[in-house]
């Protein structure tokens, strides 16, 4: 009657279906979700499970890796479990179905993440053994509500300072942008206090992943340039709703301090702004202080927070 | 040889318990589907310690100790101990034992229950050495399905229907929405005409289903319920060991439509089924006074095979 199997890409539709429906913050498209899986570099592992009630998908669990935190044993798991099938062990079940097709590869981490004000969920991991990792604060800003003026001849103050703001469609006669922009996305990724090491991503992956995915927009990838260096970005993404999120904003450390992530920021939001777009959302870990406060400057409020969960396994030292 | 008793590690033993839990009873195989099952499907407000004895490394005898919801009374506890046969004689059951009767000591139960078949001298040694007495017993029936013959029963299918009464599986009520909780309620209503030899408590509705409908053995189309006027009055349910044979979980009718040859044709539609998924075996277990389900399997031509004892102790 329950019957728990591997997923088959025409299962995708309810897949996200369900996850939108658990968690409607940031939704996410069947062809997404099977864009995602299809853009990981081929180390990554990665499987989706479903649960069938009477022959239809009520929950599913998948695993993946962290591409730009690569580690061969850690795992990464996502799950949503329909709200009127829930209790009845079927997401005991996925688990105990991924962690037992995980053997193979030897895991000694399982990592996952929940809101905190999801009880369900927090029982569930706390049930099964995972604890708390790490805090990450999602905001929210409300771009119809934007106030521009705070921010009054910031930018025009750094260009007279000899920096340049260009997205990347404007970049397009530099053959090597590519390989710049992976290089600085590296290395602000790698200063991102997210309490894991990061790997970076090769310059394959990450124009898969970050240039060519169906979420990104070329014109709301803003690049800071200083004497031909790129030394910061803003990324941002459309989701299925037609709200943006942003994907990253960093600076390299020399440039630190002069209000180029705000500059960054500001043009991300003006190119929303442009498109129609109401809301934008971003994710801040909870000790990224210096961030928290630019976001808070731009009107982000706070949503709830995201709890990342781990769960050591036996081996794991 | 070194021994080392731990937990249970959760599902990552599972597929090394397995080895051990189908060693030691090879009529009814386990799967790794069912190990899944238990495990999600168990009721945390009981008690539950499960403990795994390793030799050299090797998982070679499995224990737990719990609490059953079903049949709860307060002071007893439950135990399954199993070792790999190649390990008999080793003192793994024995360490095993000890190192439950130690880990529950706190507990101050009063009662250990234990079961082992009919046929496993050794075990019930086990238990008669450790001061367990026999309290019940259940039979076992098995019926070859291939070639068995309806002819005799002809006339039921028509003296049923003329009652108004349906013969439905669990998939053709799909579109009833108060299937599950119908079924649910029939269910504890059958129960309570079991001699089951304990007392057995109700089950919530989430816990019956997961138990029940979610059982990976569940077969929709295996339950075949009796419907007159829209209401459930009797159901049988088949399910299906993927090692190739059926398991009758129930068979019963509500009272007022006893001696109609109602559950006789439940079965027979169970039979059907059985031989229309590839002729399979069907087994069944009753409680030893249960004379009359005992009576209308021994017609329909099942055989007895060595049943299951019962033990229990005082702690």
């Amino acid at each position: 009657m329950l019957e728990i199997r591997h997923a088959k890409p025409t299962d995708f539709a309810r897949i996200a279906e369900i996850q939108n429906l658990v968690s409607p913050e940031r939704p996410q498209s069947a062809s997404e979700m099977l864009e995602e899986s299809n853009n990981h570099d081929s180390k990554i592992k990665e499987h989706y499970f479903v649960a069938l009630f009477d022959q239809e998908i009520q929950a599913f669990m998948m695993y993946t890796q962290h591409q730009d935190h690569y580690h061969p044993q850690h795992f990464w798991l996502r799950a949503a479990v329909h709200p009127d099938f829930r209790r009845l062990g079927i997401g005991s079940k996925l688990l105990q179905s991924v962690v037992l097709d995980l053997e193979p590869f030897n895991p000694i981490l399982l990592q996952c993440s929940a809101q905190e004000n999801r009880d369900f969920s927090l029982k569930f991991l706390a049930h099964h053994g995972f604890s708390e990792e790490w805090r990450r604060v999602n905001m929210m800003l409300n771009l119809e509500h934007f106030d521009a003026t705070l921010f009054e001849g910031l930018i025009a103050k750094l260009e007279a300072q000899g920096f340049a703001f260009k997205t990347i469609d404007q970049l397009r006669s530099d053959i090597d942008r590519d390989q710049k922009l992976c290089d600085l996305g590296n290395a602000v990724s790698n200063d991102v206090p997210l309490g894991m090491p990061s790997t970076g991503l090769s310059l394959e992956q990450f124009k898969k992943s970050i240039l060519e995915v169906s979420w990104a927009r070329e014109a709301a990838f803003c690049v800071a340039i200083f004497d031909g260096q790129y030394v910061g970005i803003n990324n941002i993404g459309v989701d299925v709703n037609n709200n943006a999120f942003v994907d990253v904003t960093g600076v390299l450390p020399n440039f630190r301090g002069r209000g180029l992530a705000q500059a960054l920021k500001l043009k991300g939001i003006e190119w929303a702004l442009t498109q129609g777009i109401k809301k934008m959302f971003t994710a801040n870990d909870l000790i990224n202080a210096p961030m928290l406060a630019v976001n808070q400057k731009f009107g982000f409020v706070h949503e709830p927070i995201h709890i990342r969960f781990g769960k050591k396994l036996s081996g794991a030292a | 040889m070194k021994l080392e008793i731990r937990p249970i590690q959760t599902p990552e033993d599972f597929p090394e318990m397995l080895k051990v839990l189908n060693a030691a009873n090879p009529n009814f195989p386990m799967t790794l589907g069912r190990l899944v099952h238990e495990e999600a499907s168990r009721d945390f407000n009981y008690y539950f310690a499960g403990f795994v004895a390793l030799v050299d490394g090797v998982i070679r005898g499995v224990s737990n100790v719990f609490e059953d919801p079903f049949a709860h009374r307060a002071g007893k506890l439950n135990l399954n101990l199993r070792v790999h046969p190649e390990f008999w004689g080793s003192r793994i059951g024995s360490s095993l034992f000890e190192h439950v009767l130690a880990h529950v000591k706190p507990l101050n139960a009063e009662v250990l229950q234990s079961g082992a078949g009919e046929d496993w001298t050794r075990a019930i040694r086990f238990h008669t050495d450790r001061g367990f007495e026999e309290v019940w017993r259940r039979t076992e029936s098995r019926l070859a399905s291939e070639h068995f013959d309806f002819a005799p029963y002809q006339h039921l299918e028509q003296q049923i229907k003329a009652a108004g009464i349906e013969i439905k599986t669990f998939s053709e009520l799909k579109s009833d929405s108060d299937r599950n909780t119908k079924l649910y309620d029939l269910d504890w209503t059958l129960w309570q005409d079991i001699p089951f030899g304990q007392e057995i408590s109700k089950p919530s509705f989430e816990t019956w289903q997961k138990e029940m409908i979610l059982d990976p053995m569940f077969e929709p189309d295996g339950c075949l319920i009796a419907v007159k006027d829209n209401e459930f009055i009797g159901y049988t349910c088949f399910l299906k060991n993927p090692t190739g044979f059926l398991i009758i979980g129930m068979t019963g009718v509500l009272r007022e439509y006893r001696g109609i040859g109602l559950a006789t044709l439940l079965k027979l539609r169970g039979i059907k089924y059985a031989q229309s998924i590839g002729n399979l075996e069907i087994r069944t277990f009753n409680d030893a006074p249960n004379t009359a389900m005992l009576e209308m399997n021994r017609k329909l031509g099942f055989v007895r095979f060595p049943g299951w004892i019962r033990f229990e102790r005082k702690l």
